[in-house]
């Protein structure tokens, strides 16, 4: 089973080191396996050097694509979670 | 095959491995490893990646959660990094199939990811990004190598080096038999790198942007210290080109020299030129006599107060000198008293000064340590007997300052005297012409100084208002300023009228483009680094004074830096076609 969401990259400072981490803390609470790809590029979304490497600014869309046997319910927590700032307050 | 373009400082082309000097400066040391290695360089890397882990939970752990909460995130994230099994996969997987040293996939792996994203991505957003792979790095290195740091002074082999600056100190430590070529990304054409590596005849590129970034220790480059370009990776083709130039190259070298080596500075019309060496230690002597030298015009001795735990003791001085001499014989040896400011060496009781430049340095330091100066003077009192040997005051600003240092001079021979030791009587005493105040008020130093020397480097710096380490600004460092030129030719006039020796030891002595327009303004002494000896030679030996007055006059006439650089240049391939 495969599930996609549209997200953008609300974070002042843009997809750095700390949201890298705390996705990729999220994602691995799940079976399946998750990718975030960004114009035709593909990401390991469990991985936080990876999601580094996309050098996501603020405003950048990524598409979230979970695949396995909780893909809906990764696909919809991980949007919200990029939703709601990565779950970091703003202070830095 | 990637090409990087700075400034080419000194001529040559070095081909070999990279050497990278990182901030934290640990060694990589080694690149290849034997197939039956790794299985153990791998399990290296997994210990390491624990180990690294463990000690920035350690770091996390003395935080004060509340006080340094911003900081423990970070922490954090990197101990996600260092736990991401992507990263750890790769780093392994780079180990196994190319047979890499756990030092050098781990600098490798992380280095290539930071080259990608500065390649690629918006440099205000990736430079955070930058900084914590690069902060990955060094804690897995941290953790592979302990407290091994490198030393350049025992290099494996040769090896070009790489670093984003290189301190003084440690250009001077450098191997110079293993050192193929060095590169920095700090720096102009009269940064301290260029300076040493040009006297040291070593090729050299400053100004290379980000290159410690993204060459890796062990990574295969080409450079040439003329035009300043690195080639990272070079393909066959481009390395075939670049061996067949660089063995040209010193064979032209080497018939440039041995052709004129015999035969003296002398112009077309029979005037008589001196071309002296500057030096930065005795070991660079017989090298300077090989390719013509007359004698020494500058020995720096920043090494000596450099080079040990503490300020120099009397015997490392007498040492230095002696062995100095004792390869001179009765040529000429022109040492330059201390020239450091108090922030390059430990000293108890300094505190760093906010600008150095214009703070307690030189003849202002020996002022405040005379115990440092004397045991310098000492030192050279007693061996100048032995042969030519000559005392020269760095950074004299006005003419009581000079004569605070006659006044320290005599009383270091009242001591030697009462101690029966050698006093140097008839050793002259000069000074440094590099503070613009000495250079417009030359005629009242006369009377107490025996010769003058110019630090065009110096004298352009405080001149113009430029310092010449700022990338920003080292473009506007122009010795062909109208400003520099007028100095010059009072400087000269000076020295004519009052019997006085000029001699310029700068590196506008030692640049081709401007050897016609000193000698046309008078100059009859230029102090060069060695290698670049030859070329001045040639350039003296085709012309009559008559011809260079007439280009020194329209240079000085044209009163625009570009125009007279263009018009010196134009001037100066008309004998040596090729200068570069």
């Amino acid at each position: 089973m495969t599930s996609e969401r549209q997200v953008t990259i609300l974070n002042r400072k843009g997809l750095h080191v700390r949201p890298a981490a705390a996705f990729a803390k999220e994602a691995a609470r799940f079976k399946s396996k998750i990718r975030v790809m960004r114009d035709g590029r593909t990401f390991d979304g469990k991985s936080s050097l990876d999601l580094l490497m996309i050098a996501a600014v603020p405003g950048t869309r990524l598409v979230i694509q979970a695949e396995g046997e909780d893909a809906e319910e990764a696909a919809e927590a991980l949007a919200r979670f990029v939703d709601s700032r990565f779950g970091m307050e703003e202070a830095d | 095959m990637d090409i990087r373009k700075g400034i080419g400082v000194s001529p040559g082309y070095a081909i070999g491995e990279a050497y990278v000097l990182s901030d934290e400066a640990y060694v990589i040391p080694r690149k290849e490893i034997e197939a039956k290695e790794v299985e153990t360089e791998a399990a290296r890397f997994e210990e390491a990646s624990k180990k690294a882990i463990v000690d920035l939970g350690e770091q996390l752990s003395k935080l004060s959660r509340r006080v340094d909460r911003n900081l423990a995130r970070i922490l954090q994230a990197h101990i996600g990094l260092l736990g991401d099994e992507k990263l750890r996969a790769e780093i392994s997987e780079d180990i196994r199939r190319n047979r890499h040293s756990a030092e050098y996939s781990v600098s490798r792996t992380l280095r290539r990811k930071m080259k990608v994203l500065s390649d690629d991505g918006p440099v205000a957003w990736v430079q955070p990004i930058l900084q914590d792979l690069a902060e990955t790095e060094r804690a897995l290195l941290r953790a592979l190598l302990g407290d091994r740091r490198e030393d350049l002074a025992h290099l494996a082999r040769e090896y070009v080096v790489v670093a984003h600056d290189l301190s003084p100190a440690r250009t001077l430590n450098l191997d110079r038999k293993k050192v193929l070529g060095l590169v920095t990304e700090i720096g102009g054409s009269t940064s301290h790198t260029a300076i040493v590596a040009s006297s040291l005849g070593i090729p050299a590129a400053v100004g290379v942007e980000g290159i410690s970034r993204d060459v890796t220790t062990g990574d295969k480059v080409i450079l040439d210290g003329s035009t300043g370009t690195i080639i990272v990776d070079p393909d066959v083709a481009t390395l075939k080109r670049y061996q067949a130039m660089g063995r040209n190259f010193s064979v032209m070298g080497k018939r440039l020299s041995s052709e004129l080596k015999e035969l003296p500075a002398v112009t077309r019309d029979g005037t008589r030129v001196e071309l002296l060496a500057n030096i930065e230690s005795p070991d660079d002597i017989p090298a300077a006599l090989e390719i013509g030298a007359e004698g020494v015009g500058l020995y720096r001795t920043e090494f000596l107060f450099l080079s040990g735990k503490g300020p120099p003791t009397e015997k490392n001085h007498l040492d230095a000198y002696r062995k100095a001499v004792n390869l001179l014989g009765r040529r000429r040896l022109v040492i330059r008293t201390l020239d450091l400011g108090a922030d390059k060496m430990p000293l108890d009781g300094f505190t760093a000064e906010p600008n150095p430049q214009l703070g307690t340095r030189a003849v202002r330091l020996c002022f405040a340590r005379p115990d440092l100066f004397k045991t310098q003077l000492r030192a050279i009192l007693k061996v100048a007997s032995l042969g030519n040997v000559q005392m020269m005051i760095p950074m004299v600003a006005s003419v009581d300052e000079l004569l605070r240092v006659r006044e320290i001079l005599e009383s270091v021979r009242r001591d030697l005297r009462r101690e029966n030791e050698e006093s140097g009587n008839g050793a002259q005493l000069g000074i440094m012409v590099e503070v613009p105040s000495t250079a417009m008020t030359l005629d009242l130093f006369v009377p107490h100084a025996d010769f003058f020397s110019v630090g065009t480097n110096d004298l352009i710096a405080y001149t113009l208002a430029i310092d010449r380490t700022n990338e920003r600004v080292a473009s506007l460092y122009q010795p062909s300023h109208p400003a520099i030129l007028r100095m010059l030719a009072k400087i000269i006039e000076v020295g004519r009228a009052s019997g006085r020796p000029v001699s310029v030891c700068g590196e506008m002595s030692a640049d081709v483009f401007y050897t016609l327009l000193l000698l046309g303004l008078g100059l009859r002494t230029f102090s060069v680094a060695p290698p670049t000896l030859p070329e001045i030679k040639k350039i003296i030996r085709s012309v009559t004074i008559a011809d260079a007055e007439a280009i020194a006059k329209e240079a000085v006439r044209l009163g625009d830096a570009k125009k007279t650089a263009e018009y010196l240049r134009a001037e100066t391939r008309k004998i040596l076609p090729d200068a570069s």
